[in-house]
């Protein structure tokens, strides 16, 4: 292994800020270390951060344990970019695959195809073969969809106070309908 | 107390057990593509909730570099949260174990980090301060994916569990490869921890499924935990004879290292206590108690030594001056 910093000694791993495997090792021969150190841009604990050569800050940002190895291929920009960014914060599909990173709600909805497929491979698999999310929801939503639900009784009692002709019922289910979207709207 | 000053369960094996939750507000787009105003007013609205509720904030322009990394060596954030570029805040509860990271690659990660194993106790506190800001706040989330993430990795429930474990006697019975290619089939993944010193004999395990009810998921995962730990004490047991004699010694000479050596590198630490931790556990060692050995791996990393010794803020340290001051702290550990 040769030193990452001058390319032709060879290295030790100097210092690793190795907390729950989020940064890994840092490889460096003695005398780089040395000469960092006096320049201080070395302090032991913080070599793979503070450090301010270029070769030193490049820490492959480093996905959760064990993922990294099946998201990359899924990543990768296999397909060409159709161009298509999405319209909520508007990254497109090679930032995503560069960063890894997705940037909005939205996003999961412009990209569907290319992050499901991601997703099922690393964390949508073994357990749950329903290959949908099937844990616990939000508070938020539960409300929501009791909310939906109740809505769209309303409108079914509604429908039928129109065919009956009872005007005095409807104008009141029309208030209720309207009060709980414009509760839903705000919430 | 901290939690690594605290004796944990089954603290023979395991060290240590967090469980993490990221979570998104919908109405903001994910850090990647936060801005500046729209990350100070997350930071206010969440923070403002957990600060009713026991956590602190810290602000890393008003601290040292070494308190700063020392966070993170104590586990409280990642490394790589300090430097990040847009507003960010860490909100602790160190009573309660418990820490938020707001807008790092999520808008929160909420953590309970415990001694020892302990995923239920780790998993509910967790749960009861999301569940709070849930009522209060309109998390991302979509019927097909689960709760949404900046990183597809968390998407689903979001829930992030690991687990320290020191498994010296798997890893000399040669378990540890088959063990982790098994693990990986179930979904989890065991990895050597610190992977320039495999002799600290201690790993990783991670869960790598998220789709299914956070309760599912911390059943299976401590299953697992309870299987390694029964097999590990098994094949710690199993060592008798010469090859007892062998490991008794080699963790009385540990030991003397540790308590009389006047320069001591963390990898040079790392070795002895991993022998001095399964002397221990075998009946070896009685005068050195595991918590304390725990204690140590994280007071002996670098910046923690630093923040807590004098000259913490000296910037050209060399690595023999941290050296002689870990051995002199690990000795008056030992001793005290
Ligand atoms: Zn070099
Ligand atoms: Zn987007």
């Amino acid at each position: 292994m040769l030193c990452e910093k001058c390319k032709k000694k060879k290295a030790v791993i100097y210092y690793t800020e190795n907390l729950y495997g989020e940064l890994r090792s840092f490889n460096l021969c003695t005398e780089c270390a040395d000469s960092m150190r006096m320049s201080g841009e070395l302090e032991e604990f913080s070599a793979a951060i503070s450090g301010l050569s270029s070769e030193v800050t490049e820490i492959p940002r480093a996905l959760p344990s064990g993922l990294s190895s099946l998201s990359i291929p899924k990543y990768s920009p296999v397909r060409s970019d159709s161009g298509i960014k999405c319209p909520g914060c508007g990254i497109g599909l090679s930032e995503i695959s560069e960063s890894r990173l997705v940037g909005c709600v939205r996003c999961y909805g412009v990209f569907a195809d290319e992050l499901s497929a991601a997703v099922d491979i690393m964390n949508f698999s073994s357990l749950g073969a329903a290959r949908k999310y099937s844990g616990d929801p939000p508070r938020s939503h539960r409300v929501k969809l009791e909310m939906l639900d109740k809505i769209s009784k309303l409108r079914g009692e509604l429908t039928e106070a129109v065919n009956s002709e009872n005007y005095e019922l409807c104008a009141t289910l029309r208030d209720r309908i309207r009060d709980m979207e414009k509760a839903f709207a705000i919430k | 107390m901290a939690w690594y000053n605290i004796p944990g369960n089954e603290q023979d094996v395991v060290i240590s057990t967090r469980y993490r939750l990221s979570r998104n507000i919908a109405e903001f787009p994910f850090p990647t593509r936060l801005d500046a105003a729209s990350a100070k007013e997350i930071i206010n609205r969440i923070g403002g909730v957990l600060e009713a509720n026991g956590f602190n904030k810290t602000d890393f322009s008003e601290i040292s570099h070494a308190n700063a990394y020392s966070l993170a060596e104590k586990m409280y954030i990642t490394p790589d949260f300090i430097r990040e570029s847009l507003p960010h805040a860490l909100y602790l509860n160190e009573p309660c174990n418990l820490s938020a990271m707001l807008c790092r690659r999520e808008h929160i990660q909420l953590q309970c980090i415990l001694p020892g194993f302990d995923l239920k106790d780790a998993s509910s506190a967790v749960q009861k301060i999301e569940e709070l800001l849930d009522s209060k706040f309109n998390f991302a989330y979509d019927e097909r994916f689960g709760y949404l993430t900046s990183d597809p990795a968390y998407l689903g429930s979001g829930a992030e569990i690991s687990v320290l474990l020191f498994l010296p006697a798997l890893r000399r019975a040669c378990f540890i490869l088959p063990l982790s290619e098994k693990l990986s089939k179930c979904g989890m993944c065991l990895k050597s921890f610190f992977s320039e010193s495999t002799e600290s004999n201690i790993y990783i395990l991670t869960n790598k499924i998220t789709d299914v009810p956070q309760a599912k998921l911390v059943e299976y995962f401590s299953r697992t935990v309870r299987e390694i730990i029964d097999s590990e004490r098994a094949q710690r047991r199993e060592i008798v004879g010469e090859e007892y004699e062998r490991i008794a010694d080699a963790a009385t000479r540990a030991e003397g290292v540790l308590r009389y050596a006047n320069l001591l590198s963390y990898s040079d630490f790392l070795k002895y206590s991993a022998e001095v931790r399964l002397g221990i556990s075998l009946g070896m060692i009685t005068d050195v108690k595991t918590e304390l050995l725990t204690a140590l791996l994280i007071e002996s990393l670098p910046a923690t030594l630093c923040a807590s010794g004098d000259g913490a803020t000296s910037k050209n340290r060399s690595s023999i001056s941290v050296e002689k001051e870990r051995a002199s702290y690990v000795k008056e550990r030992l001793t005290a």
